[in-house]
């Protein structure tokens, strides 16, 4: 036994200097990307979610079955328990026609859809935006210089943790080479060292397309994929853990970059290709030509007289790869006993003081009637029916811009790039976490009288409309034109 | 806040302290690897529910905790974790022994599990005997008498050990 009263600060200093020793271990072990750190955190998420909310889970399908699910204001005691969701994989190696016709869909970088069709993702990846503000957005592995003229960065990951990556598009201007660009990020990948079993290795370059793939020992393992556009660059990557048994190919990695090539020729800096008119899914095209609205026969909830359900954008026509997946939409049943009060900040009381036939829609998707949105209709019959209209118009706008507190939480808005357009916020911090967002659109219709109100849902970790802020509002424009037809 | 600067945010909470974590629980363990998956665990438990621990008085506190409580667990199952490793052909992460090491990792091995604790705190995690005595729910007295007799332990193995030698 030693005798501790022989302790003196050179033995201080002896066990100080030991202890350092091990932080040289430390600095020279690899340390995971904290994108898998999350993406295990968000595992462990999910799981508890799975085990201890099953019942919960449960009752939210029972109630999106009658038409109002876990969204709607009457529902807000469990905001954020996941639906649940399919895990079957789509395993197409190359751009299906769904991928090839979401081309129509305006963004310089490729959309969720056309990551999880090319290299065959399953159900539950996530795309969202980086915030230029954060310190990382103008961090990246292995580039000695980040090119000027960074637009927009997101990050794709996967709920089983095992995949996680990203795109990051670079506006050059008119001076700057896009090719000389290019060539430094291959350049730079390659030379990489990010530690001891870090290798980038060449794939194939070819239309402006150059693949790279990487292996980083127990870090996983990924590609790369420079692409080259007329006045610009995107740069893709992904890494998947050592845990996964997913294999990637360069020919998937290069149809990722092809689809990446196109869009930047149609939407990226300098683009000289037009959009598709004719292409459904295209916001821009939807918004100045614009699909035709058709009708279809859906229950309508409400007091009686309802309006008819010709009035609202047919089921069929929500449907897109950023709802549920592009699964098919229908209208759920009627409910004479629905809220008419759609959006977050409104309650039942302000809307039975308001005149007019009014009634709802709740559109579906899934095997599981996961709500996607909800639309309602209000017409005016008196003899000033248009004036009528356009207050509900301008009290709808300025009603989701004040804000409010909902279920203790508190509802932040924003308005969108067009008029009649929001974004509502809500961090929930009542008995869950999470932040949940809700797109609304509000406009006249072709119907004298008529005032049509579209929202639909989406969540922080993924749940509900599964693209980016830009996309959402897009697709408010989309569903507002189908709606402004009627 | 929003779910971006959530994620900035809890990205350089990570980039920040996480050598500092497996540092810890490495001394605290004597084994890198463990300490690796440990942290990494801890930190992904951090952001499972990042909204309550970014409002804890110390988040790194929180993670440090965590961390070595799923040490001592992971420690039981190392065995069984090593067979996994040889089956999917992964390897250790740690470099070759050093000498140095080996003596380092051997004297703490000798202490006594709530004696290393305090050491690896002090002297690890830079704690002063107020902080290690708030986060591990102990009185300073004991945490003070801790220190010394691991102070004393450890000091009197490594000098043995320098002297065996040369």
């Amino acid at each position: 036994m030693a005798d501790i009263d022989e302790w003196n600060e050179a033995d201080d200093a002896l066990v100080r200097r030991a202890m350092a020793t091990l932080r040289g271990d430390v600095e020279t072990a690899p340390m995971p990307d904290v994108r898998f750190v999350k993406a295990r955190g968000r595992a462990l998420r999910r799981r508890r979610f799975l085990t201890v909310g099953a019942a919960a889970a449960a009752a939210v399908i029972v109630a999106s079955g009658v038409g109002y699910a876990v969204w709607g204001p009457t529902a807000d005691q469990s905001p954020v328990v996941p639906a649940t969701r399919s895990t079957s994989s789509s395993s197409s190696a190359s751009p299906s026609p769904t991928t090839t016709g979401s081309l129509g869909q305006a963004g310089p970088l490729p959309l969720l859809t056309e990551w999880s069709d090319t290299l065959g993702l399953p159900n539950g990846s996530r795309l969202t935006d980086q915030d230029p503000k954060s310190d990382d957005f103008r961090t990246f592995d292995c580039l000695t210089s980040v090119p000027n003229g960074l637009k927009q960065r997101q990050q794709i990951t996967l709920d089983n943790g095992n995949f996680e990556g990203g795109q990051a598009l670079f506006e050059l201007g008119g001076g700057t080479d896009p090719s000389t660009v290019a060539d430094q990020l291959v350049t730079d990948i390659e030379g990489c060292q990010q530690g001891p079993d870090f290798r980038a290795t060449k794939r194939s370059e070819s239309n402006g397309v150059t693949t790279l793939s990487f292996t980083a020992g127990d870090a996983g393992s990924g590609w790369w994929a420079v692409v080259t556009g007329p006045e610009a660059v995107t740069l893709i990557n992904f890494t998947v853990s050592i845990e996964s048994d997913a294999e990637y190919t360069e020919q998937q990695v290069a149809a990722l970059g092809a689809i990446a090539r196109e869009r930047l020729e149609r939407y990226g800096a300098g683009a000289t290709a037009t959009t598709s008119p004719s292409s459904p899914s295209s916001s821009t095209g939807a918004t100045a030509a614009g699909p035709k609205a058709v009708n279809e026969k859906m229950p309508v909830s409400g007091p009686d007289p309802v309006p008819s359900s010709n009035l609202f954008v047919a089921a069929s026509q929500w449907r897109d790869p950023l709802f549920y997946s592009g699964a098919k939409p229908s209208a759920a049943s009627a409910d004479p006993l629905a809220s008419l009060a759609i959006v977050d900040c409104e309650t039942d009381e302000q809307q039975a003081g308001i005149a007019g036939r009014v009634g709802v829609v709740a559109v579906q998707a899934g095997p599981d009637d996961y709500l996607i949105g909800k639309q309602r209709v209000r017409v005016f019959d008196d003899a000033d029916a248009d004036q009528l209209a356009d207050a509900d118009v301008t009290r709808v706008g300025e009603l989701v811009m004040k804000g409010c507190t909902k279920g203790g939480n508190k509802v932040t808005a924003e308005a969108g790039p067009k008029p009649g357009t929001y974004l509502l916020t809500t961090k929930v911090t009542t008995e869950a976490s999470g932040t949940m967002y809700q797109y609304v659109g509000v406009t006249r219709m072709n119907t004298p009288g008529g005032v049509s109100v579209v929202t639909f849902q989406g969540t922080g970790d993924g749940q509900g409309f599964q693209g980016t802020k830009a996309q959402g509002f897009a697709q408010l424009d989309r569903l507002l034109a189908l709606a402004r037809q009627k | 806040m929003s779910a971006q600067s959530a994620e900035a945010e809890f990205d350089a909470f990570y980039r920040d302290t996480s050598r500092r974590v497996v540092h810890l629980v490495y001394g605290f363990t004597g084994d890198l690897t463990v300490a690796q998956d440990s942290a990494q665990e801890a930190y992904a438990k951090a952001w499972q529910q990042w909204s309550t621990v970014r409002a804890a008085d110390d988040p790194l506190s929180w993670v440090r905790t965590v961390a070595r409580r799923i040490a001592i667990s992971n420690w039981r199952k190392r065995t069984t974790q090593e067979r996994a490793y040889t089956r999917h052909g992964t390897h250790d992460t740690t470099g070759p022994p050093t000498e140095d090491r080996v003596a380092i990792v051997a004297a703490m091995r000798e202490l006594p599990d709530p004696v290393r604790e305090a050491v690896a705190l002090h002297y690890i995690g830079d704690l002063s005997i107020e902080q290690i005595a708030h986060e591990t729910n102990t009185p300073a007295g004991t945490v003070k008498a801790r220190l010394h007799r691991g102070r004393a332990l450890l000091a009197q193995a490594l000098t043995h050990e320098e002297t065996d030698h040369g």
